[in-house]
């Protein structure tokens, strides 16, 4: 025995149980006091109780002398310890027996046993083994100690639990970082968890650590084994009744067998679910049995991997639904671009659509093995009833699915006749009423879903399968499915509607192109008569100013007269898809000039003098054609030139001229029109030459006009091999109309 | 005291030989031609002092006549569009305190079935009357909504 203070033994106690890493054991804060007491060996029991029979002393630590061999665990108390568990108080040998008599176990005689109240309410004793008798001094060291073994025998569980949890929270960590996105792979899973058995086996000194968890959707129990510690490969899967000395005991594959102390169970749960359990056995170091101190050891564990693997389920779940959302988004497009297609048919075939629908289902909803179309056909008076299509179905549902026949109508149609009547999504795990759609087990779930679209209903998608759990995100991906034929069948329908209506629009379309046609063909006699008249009483006779104003006028008002009855004959031929057919001839320069400054005359006497607008011919530059001859039809450039001049009538600004032009090249002649006024932009160049098109600011401005003026001169000029131009400069808008030269040899038209 | 007709007419064609005959009809008359529906909207303000005794509303008008210092036309313009210039200009009257009891004719070459079938509606003292070559229908009319002395006076 070491001679130093009691304070010293006590400081050494406590920097045992504080001691870093590895942490202190119960082992080595004995080991103190048996140093300290001069003793051979020193053993701590803790009595440990089972339901059948009384207190049984047990050993918890051991401590031997270094210069002996490794300590063994004797397989029970001796009498000096017996008795001081007995008597709850200090024993020691009778002088004469057991002191001089060494143990069987190797242990030296007891010199003193101590009773310990563990701070859990357990009862223990210290035994102090030796040669000698317990000295005074020794006695008295040994009394203090004690004082402090049991607060620091905590103090070691305590940390013992910490560093168990915290290694195994270390080893559920490194599988979480394992895969970043995705959960981990199950058997990868099952490594870890591997791992984790045997980090609790090595702490609690067994070699059977094993981990038995169940999946939702699975029956219950027994829990299937998922890791273990263990090299044996039987493992059975085990039942858990909730009670026994460990927490749980278990049976194993059928009759009970009552847990004790070898073995130790502790369930896996998170709020009141069971996920399984984990179970220890084997012990293969001192004390040979588990203890309440090793319970609260696992039970910590047992929560974290239960957390883990409801944390692992949820995640796989979490990534099974997003994967199936990302299958269900492909499949939609697939389907979109076939109903795109189907659409574009003279008949499209719903079948396919129907298919493609039910191939969507059943691969994007887990479990799903079968899927129905029931279409609402008309019952007459009755109203509608359902029609059963098309249903599918994988080997596994055959038997279920091979009754379901297409235009079946009779018994099995209960279910989807639900779902009509309630317009709304049904969905039953009810075995009647899976028999009663005719679905054999192994299909555990039904779901209806109606294909509509806002108030309109066109029939039921069904789905099913044999998981005992709907799966989590059917309900929605049938919504979806079903909406999506539903737009069809509406688009469809819409369509056909479509069709139908625009026929009739053809057919009033071409009545009324004809009777305007013919209006036309009324209107332009009589106005060329009235022109022809006009122009006769002018030239015929000469009348004052005033009168020859007036006459000027009403040729002007008749020749545009003319050419709004011609505008609504052209448009009329337009609309029914004709062209217009114009009667090219060749003109000189004279005929053109007559034409332009009859043209510019006529826009003169019809432009309103208080806007003090001029219309002027530039003849020189008409002349500028010279011999050469141009090709156009007379009546269709009268009317292009007619409507140019109206427009820059309309739009120019007070007291602004506009300038009609020639300009003669290798090809065309051009007639150009330049007006100041409402600026046109550039990019509307092009689209001012468009039916119905107006300028944001003409329409906003004037307001008048009806987009029609240019597009007809644009199909008049094209039907002469001719161009049109508009070329914008700020205020300033030219309108170019360029016209084929003819072929000089050709003769001249008188 | 004379009558005062105000004629809302933007077709110079039109509008010279309206004027000419109702000067020739009602001699005694003041006879006040607007061309355009922002013409109509500023002399609102001077309306309301000397109410006109009736006003003839042509139905399609221009908003103004193009020129660089063009008014900017109001969103009810803007949304409206030109086809029913007159019966906005009408309604302004309608809703305006001081011209809401002024009669209205709308002198247009529009069927009165067709305006009805847009969803428009003749104002409260309106009266339609079709355009025609022979305005002896208009000029009926008038001599019903103002009172004779001051067409005589």
């Amino acid at each position: 025995m070491e001679s130093v203070s009691s304070a010293s033994w006590l400081s050494r106690m406590v920097r045992a149980a504080l001691r870093g890493e590895p942490s202190g054991s119960l082992d080595d804060l004995v080991g103190v006091i048996g140093q300290a007491t001069g003793a051979s060996s020193v053993i701590l029991w803790e009595a440990v109780h089972s339901q059948a029979n009384p207190a049984v002393p047990s050993v918890l630590a051991i401590w031997t002398d270094g210069a002996r061999s490794a300590p063994t665990a004797p397989a029970r108390a001796d009498s000096v310890t017996l008795a001081a568990f007995a008597h709850r108080s200090l024993a020691i040998p009778l002088a004469a027996d057991e002191s001089s008599t060494p143990a069987a176990d190797g242990h030296r005689p007891a010199m003193a046993a101590l009773p310990v109240d563990f701070l859990d309410g357990g009862q223990g004793v210290l035994t102090l083994h030796g040669g000698q008798p317990l000295g005074n001094e020794a006695f008295d060291l040994a009394v203090d100690l004690l004082e402090v073994l049991p607060e620091l025998c905590s103090v070691v569980r305590d940390r013992q639990t910490l560093d168990l949890v915290n290694l195994c929270d270390g080893i559920l960590r490194e599988a979480e970082f394992e895969t970043s996105l995705l959960p981990l792979d199950r058997d990868l899973l099952a490594g870890h968890l591997k791992t984790l058995c045997e980090a609790v086996g090595q702490s609690l000194r067994c070699a059977d650590v094993s981990i038995y968890l169940h999946e939702p959707g699975e029956a219950e129990q027994p829990f299937p084994l998922v890791a273990t510690s263990s090299e044996k490969s039987d493992h059975q899967p085990v039942h858990v009744r909730r009670a026994g000395v460990a927490g749980q005991s278990v049976e194993r594959g059928g009759p009970n067998v009552e847990a004790d102390q070898e073995e130790m169970v502790a369930q896996l749960a998170t709020g009141e679910h069971i996920w399984g359990l984990i179970s220890c056995s084997g012990l293969h170091g001192p004390p040979f049995h588990f203890t309440p101190a090793d319970l609260s050891l696992l039970v910590p564990v047992g929560s974290l991997v239960a957390q883990h693997w409801s944390n692992w389920l949820q995640r796989r779940m979490i990534s099974a639904e997003i994967e199936s959302w990302r299958r269900l988004a492909a499949a939609i497009t697939g389907l979109n671009k076939l109903v795109a297609d189907e659409l574009k048919r003279d008949a499209p075939r719903d079948e396919l659509i129907y298919e493609k629908a039910l191939s969507i289902v059943q691969d994007v909803v887990q479990d799903c093995t079968g899927a129905g179309v029931h279409r609402t056909v008309s019952a007459g008076s009755n109203g509608s009833r359902l029609e059963r299509v098309l249903a599918t179905g994988s080997p596994r549902a055959g038997a279920a699915v091979n009754r379901r026949r297409k235009g079946e109508t009779s018994r099995h149609n209960f279910f989807a006749g639900s779902v009509h009547r309630s317009k709304s999504q049904l969905i039953t795990t009810e075995d009647q009423a899976l028999a009663d759609e005719g679905l054999d087990r192994p299909v555990h779930w039904l779901i209806g879903t109606p294909i509509s679209v806002g108030e309109k209903f066109f029939g039921v998608l069904e789905a099913f399968g044999p998981s005992r759990e709907v799966p989590a995100n059917s309900a929605q991906v049938c919504e979806i499915v079903g909406d999506q034929i539903g737009l069809y069948q509406h688009l469809q329908e819409s369509l056909r509607r479509l069709h139908e209506t625009r026929q009739h629009l053809q057919v009033t379309n071409r009545g009324q192109a004809e009777a305007l046609e013919d209006l036309e063909h009324q209107l332009v006699s009589p106005l060329i008569a009235a022109t022809s008249r006009t122009e006769l009483v002018l030239k015929s006779a000469r009348f004052d100013s005033k009168t020859e104003l007036q006459l000027r006028a009403i040729r002007g008002l008749c020749r545009k007269a003319s050419r709004v009855a011609m505008s609504a004959g052209v448009f009329a031929a337009l609309s029914k898809g004709a062209s217009p057919k114009a009667k090219v001839e060749v003109h000189g320069a004279d005929d053109l000039l007559r034409m332009l400054i009859a043209a510019a005359d006529d826009a003169q006497m019809l432009s309103n003098p208080r806007r003090r607008i001029g219309f002027d011919v530039d003849r020189a530059s008409i002349q500028g054609l010279g011999r050469r001859l141009v090709s156009f039809d007379n009546a269709f450039l009268e009317q292009c030139i007619g409507n140019i001049l109206d427009n820059a009538a309309k739009y120019s600004y007070e007291q602004t001229r506009v300038e009609i032009s020639g300009l003669v090249t290798e090809e065309v002649f051009a007639v150009a029109v330049t007006s100041t006024g409402l600026a046109l932009q550039a990019e509307d160049a092009v689209l001012a030459l468009q039916r119905n098109w107006r300028g944001a600011r003409a329409r906003n401005s004037t307001g008048e006009g009806s987009g029609l003026g240019l597009w007809i001169v644009d199909n008049l000029m094209r039907s002469m091999q001719a161009t049109i131009d508009i070329i914008p400069a700020d205020e300033r808008t030219t309108v170019r109309l360029s016209l084929p030269l003819a072929d000089q040899t050709r003769p001249r038209r008188s | 005291m004379p009558a005062h007709i105000v004629v809302v007419e933007d077709d110079f064609l039109q509008e010279g030989p309206l004027e000419e005959h109702l000067q020739n009809t009602f001699p005694a008359a003041c006879i006040e031609t607007l061309s355009t529906e922002s013409e109509f909207r500023e002399r609102l303000p001077a309306l309301r002092e000397a109410k006109p005794d009736l006003v003839i509303l042509d139905v399609m008008l221009r908003w103004a006549s193009p020129r660089p210092d063009l008014p900017e036309p109001p969103p009810d313009v803007i949304e409206g569009d030109y086809f029913r210039a007159g019966l906005r200009c009408a309604e302004l009257m309608a809703k305006d305190d001081e011209l809401s009891s002024v009669p209205v004719i709308i002198y247009t070459i529009l069927e009165r079935s067709d305006l009805e079938r847009s969803g428009e509606t003749m104002p409260l003292l309106g009266s339609y009357v079709r355009k025609s070559s022979d305005l002896h229908l208009l000029t009926r009319r008038i001599r019903e909504l103002v009172p004779p002395a001051s067409l005589k006076s």
